[in-house]
């Protein structure tokens, strides 16, 4: 496919737009907290991997590629919006609010929704690193290994992260879920 | 061993991160209540964490990127043609011109001639260094009736 979409292959170039639109649209949600900065982010994102596909090697997987490339966007945007205003872009509460309603859908009980609610504030409080180490582990299904190489650290160093985050996670919903999650 | 220790073992044995030793004591310790606890907590953060964000994408998002894409897809396409294009042209330009040229036989036509034949002088002596100053002409003879005129009058 990617071989076919550095030759302009129109129909290769939307199978691929497909394939890795949702991961980079989470990835973003999840880092600017904003739909509409999310959208934004994912296009120049997109755009950059147009302009970059011909340095890419065909035979490695392009997720973890595709992910480094709307990591390093949105974390650029991040650092604009830090230095254009002291106002973050969205509230805390306000973040995890919409990224818990966009995620969870009219079918899922109350007691999810709470508990997607609670999970989206509480991630919402770490660190963007951290924030996008956990996205692309455990939603998108990137290995260790992958995500290393998406945000441009050691194996073992996001290992570690990811261990402290779930500790501060554990942390910060013992209490709301009391025994369930210490 | 405390619950944050059991919390973070329990995620490296769902991780595949322990040794083959401290997964054959964690599973053999599962029926004790607090890593019971430990490992039901950590599965339930798992799914959490596997569930965040949305699945699907806002409405018009996938159609925006396509249009993107497309774009810059018929852009590309159209610069390869115009430069395919102009290289033909200027090709073909060159033969023109080349053509043209050699139909005339030089940049005025051809028809520039030079005038007169040039004088060649001899000399055996050494050649003198070229000063660059103009030598004096030498004085043309006066006719004999002009001459005889002179002679007669000053004399």
């Amino acid at each position: 496919m990617v071989r076919a979409c550095r030759q302009g292959d129109a129909a290769a170039w939307r199978q691929l737009v497909r394939q890795v639109s949702p991961s980079m649209y989470r990835l973003a949600l999840r880092l600017l907290g904003e739909d509409s900065e999310a959208q934004d982010a994912c296009q120049e994102a997109l755009m950059r991997v147009y302009g970059a596909l011909e340095t890419f090697d065909p035979t490695r997987p392009i997720g973890p590629w595709v992910s480094k490339v709307t990591y390093n966007v949105c974390l650029r945007r991040l650092e604009r919006a830090k230095g254009a205003s002291a106002v973050p872009i969205a509230g805390e509460a306000e973040l995890a609010e919409r990224s818990a309603d966009a995620g969870l859908g009219p079918e899922e009980s109350l007691e999810q929704k709470e508990a997607g609610r609670a999970l989206e504030h509480a991630v919402s409080r770490l660190a963007p690193e951290d924030q996008a180490i956990l996205m692309m582990h455990y939603r998108d299904g990137l290995t260790v290994a992958e995500v290393g190489e998406a945000v441009e650290m050691p194996v073992n160093t996001v290992k570690t992260r990811m261990r402290r985050a779930r500790g501060q996670l554990r942390g910060l919903l013992r209490g709301l879920f009391g025994d369930g999650v210490e | 061993m405390s619950n944050p220790d059991l919390g973070q073992l329990a995620d490296s044995y769902l991780d595949g991160d322990l040794s083959a030793e401290q997964a054959r004591w964690f599973e053999h310790n599962l029926l004790r209540p607090e890593v019971a606890d430990a490992f039901r907590s950590a599965l339930v953060l798992r799914e959490l964490l596997q569930g965040q964000g949305p699945d699907e994408l806002p409405a018009g998002l996938l159609e925006r990127l396509e249009a993107c894409v497309l774009a810059e897809l018929d852009e590309s396409l159209a610069e390869g043609l115009m430069g395919r294009a102009r290289a033909v042209l200027s090709t073909l330009g060159l033969a023109w011109r080349g053509a043209s040229l050699a139909y005339s036989g030089g940049p005025k036509g051809g028809r520039e001639t030079v005038s007169g034949i040039a004088t060649i002088r001899y000399s055996l002596g050494p050649l003198a260094p070229n000063t660059g100053a103009e030598e004096a002409p030498t004085p043309k003879k006066k006719p004999l009736w002009r001459r005889l005129l002179t002679r007669k009058r000053s004399g």
